[in-house]
């Protein structure tokens, strides 16, 4: 890591002699999590983003990333992206990234209004969400309305099931070694329901033919925003998960996701300040389901530059629950980015 | 049938011959609807009313942008939103026009520039079209790239440009004796809108409504504006219709401070749906504000 780090110092301090400087962002964090376990606190939460055009065509963007004082920067994601130039209107991704399955996990963490994903979400994609290498397709057709269709092979899949991160990282023969390719697959549709409202409605397939594993998410989110002040959100996903043709044993396939969804509902009620609740639920084989309710309060004094968060959760799992408290304060130091919807 | 036919070719054939324009503003549209006529179609991301540094990123601009054979940018990082939007369209045949080229900026920061001056522009004070002569200006690049896309018709937009050019003149010849009243006056903005507008018109701007650019009023902030109110004894506070008018009410409250609306783009209000209604509407707005000083 310390190499990457050298390197992408040296190449920055070239282009920093040229007219066309990337542009440099971090993103930090204070965490403070109460729960059955006791408090903690972690302030070493980072992100590092490198990010610009290296012509009128492409742009780079680099996120490195460190989730406390103990752990090392890791490359969340690295990609190239040829925006125009490409025929048939292509847009292509190429290198480290984050697939576009579903919504959440095309996003980065500061721009959710909570702080922990759903763990819906979190049994599918983990903790960080899924990032791998590969290539990534997309284009968007010439209908009435905007439909995008993306495909994408990476050389990473998401963890087997039953499987652990680390056990899962072990299975490799070699660092960065490809033993098969899995596919991903996306068609997201659009529609403006008026000057300030809008509705996507989305659907992903996953295939990981190693496995013979098969993915399926459905996504949908409706914005109404009439202003810089006051706008609404709601979003949902489901993932079902079509079955593994892989023999697993039998503690494995108890912790088989058979399906997993989560919903929420933000309000923004003037600039500063929003309100949200969430409910995210994981189905595991021979289990009833198990739903998490959660409410969230944010507050940014200035911009997104800072945001404070608040949020209350309690986590069921194994009909055990567990009441989550977590404070967050973000900083984010660099050029702010316009949100796309 | 046949007749039919050829009717239908006909309009395909002309609809497809029509320069596709997309634009960040309303302002830039309204030019480029006065240069190009009927030899092109013009649509706005931004809406008049609307601020123009916030505007969120739709998959439905991507769709006109794709669509779009030359996109018109306000440029000096008040649309940045636009490059998402530009790259998201995957149009590989698009000339990007950054209409601010030739324009002479104001406000451009000397020494160090960072977030503790606020939502500050690197290089200068975006909001240029609201001086009529950079009208004029930004009328000469639209038709530099109109030219560059569709070259049968160069003459005819060279010829709108003179029109153009023509009416900017005779409504400030008309303007500055009509409204020479504003020349001097002073008042109160809300954001750092008007420079060029001022420097066009002769008005004097005391203060903002925000503390820095982009930050929302603080208390200390607006008590300060109280006393400056009373001590200057201003008598008018003009704002942009997308901004939150709590700050604005308590001041009125405590010091009787008159809040007009102004339109910083066409189309933000009734009446103001070309460029120079829009900046008309203004100076009327205003001298109506300012009475007899």
């Amino acid at each position: 890591m310390r190499k990457t780090l050298c390197l992408l110092f040296c190449i920055t301090s070239i282009w920093a002699q040229t007219t066309s400087n990337p542009e440099f962002s971090v993103i930090g964090q204070l965490r403070i999590l109460n729960n059955d376990s006791g408090t903690s606190l972690n302030g070493a939460d980072l992100e590092l983003a490198v990010t610009g055009y290296l012509n009128p065509y492409a742009k780079a963007e680099v996120y490195l990333h460190k989730h406390d004082l103990t752990s090392a920067f890791e490359v969340e994601e690295a990609v190239l992206t040829i925006e125009r130039g490409l025929p048939l209107g292509t847009a292509a991704r190429i290198g480290h990234m984050r697939p576009s399955l579903g919504l959440m996990n095309r996003e980065h963490a500061h721009l959710w209004p909570f702080i922990e994903a759903p763990g819906a979400a979190m049994e599918i994609s983990g903790e960080e969400m899924w990032s791998s290498s590969g290539a990534e397709f997309s284009w968007l057709l010439p209908l009435p309305w905007p439909v995008d269709v993306s495909l994408g092979a990476f050389s990473e899949g998401l963890e087997p099931h039953g499987h652990s991160h680390e056990e899962a990282s072990h299975d490799h023969s070699e660092p960065g070694a490809v033993e098969s390719l899995v596919y991903v697959g996306r068609l997201g549709h659009f529609f403006s329901l008026g000057d300030a409202t809008n509705l996507g409605i989305g659907s992903s397939y996953y295939l990981d033919n190693e496995e013979g594993r098969g993915l399926l998410n459905l996504d949908t989110k409706l914005k109404w925003k009439p202003d810089s002040y006051r706008s609404m959100t709601l979003q949902a996903e489901v993932f079902i998960d079509l079955g593994s043709s892989e023999e697993m044993h039998e503690e494995d396939h108890l912790e088989e996701v058979e399906y997993s969804t989560y919903a929420f509902a933000n309000v923004q009620f003037n600039r500063q300040w929003n309100l949200g609740a969430m409910l995210d639920g994981v189905k595991h084989a021979e289990e009833e389901i198990h739903w998490s309710p959660a409410f969230f309060l944010g507050f940014s004094p200035v911009e997104e530059s800072t945001v404070m968060r608040f949020v209350v959760k309690n986590k069921v799992h194994e009909e055990e629950s567990d009441l989550n408290t977590l404070i967050q304060l973000i900083w984010s130091l660099g050029p702010h980015k316009p949100h796309s919807f | 049938m046949q007749r039919a036919i050829i009717l239908l070719l006909v309009l395909i054939s002309s609809s497809n011959s029509q320069v596709k324009v997309v634009s960040s503003t309303t302002d830039l549209a309204a030019i480029a609807r006065e240069i190009g006529g009927d030899l092109v179609t013009v649509e706005s991301i931004a809406r008049g009313n609307q601020d123009p540094h916030y505007v969120e990123v739709l998959p439905s601009y991507m769709l006109k942008v794709k669509r779009a054979d030359v996109y018109l940018k306000v440029g000096m990082e008040l649309d940045l939103w636009a490059d998402q939007i530009i790259g998201g369209s995957r149009n590989r045949d698009l000339l990007i026009v950054d209409c601010s080229e030739n324009i002479r900026a104001q406000e451009i920061p000397t020494g160090k520039v960072d977030a503790s001056m606020g939502d500050i522009h690197r290089f200068g004070n975006p909001h240029y079209w609201l001086d009529p002569e950079n009208g004029s200006i930004i009328a000469a690049s639209i038709v530099n790239s109109l030219s560059l896309k569709d070259p049968d018709h160069t003459k005819q937009y060279e010829e709108n440009l003179r029109a153009f050019d023509r009416s900017v003149m005779e409504a400030l010849e008309m303007w500055i004796p009509m409204y020479a009243r504003l020349d001097g006056c002073e008042l109160l903005y809300y954001h750092n809108t008007w420079p060029y507008f001022n420097h066009r018109f002769g008005l004097r701007v005391l203060d903002f409504v925000e503390p820095k650019p982009g930050i929302m009023p603080t208390p200390s902030h607006v008590d300060h504006l109280v006393n400056l109110i009373q001590s200057e004894q201003l008598k008018v506070l003009a704002m942009e219709p997308y901004f939150s008018d709590t700050a604005t009410r308590y001041l009125t409250e405590k010091t009787g401070i008159q809040v007009v609306k102004l339109a910083p783009s066409v189309g933000a209000h009734e009446g103001t749906d070309t460029y120079l209604e829009m900046i008309e509407y203004n100076l009327n707005v205003l001298l109506r504000a300012f009475g007899d000083k």
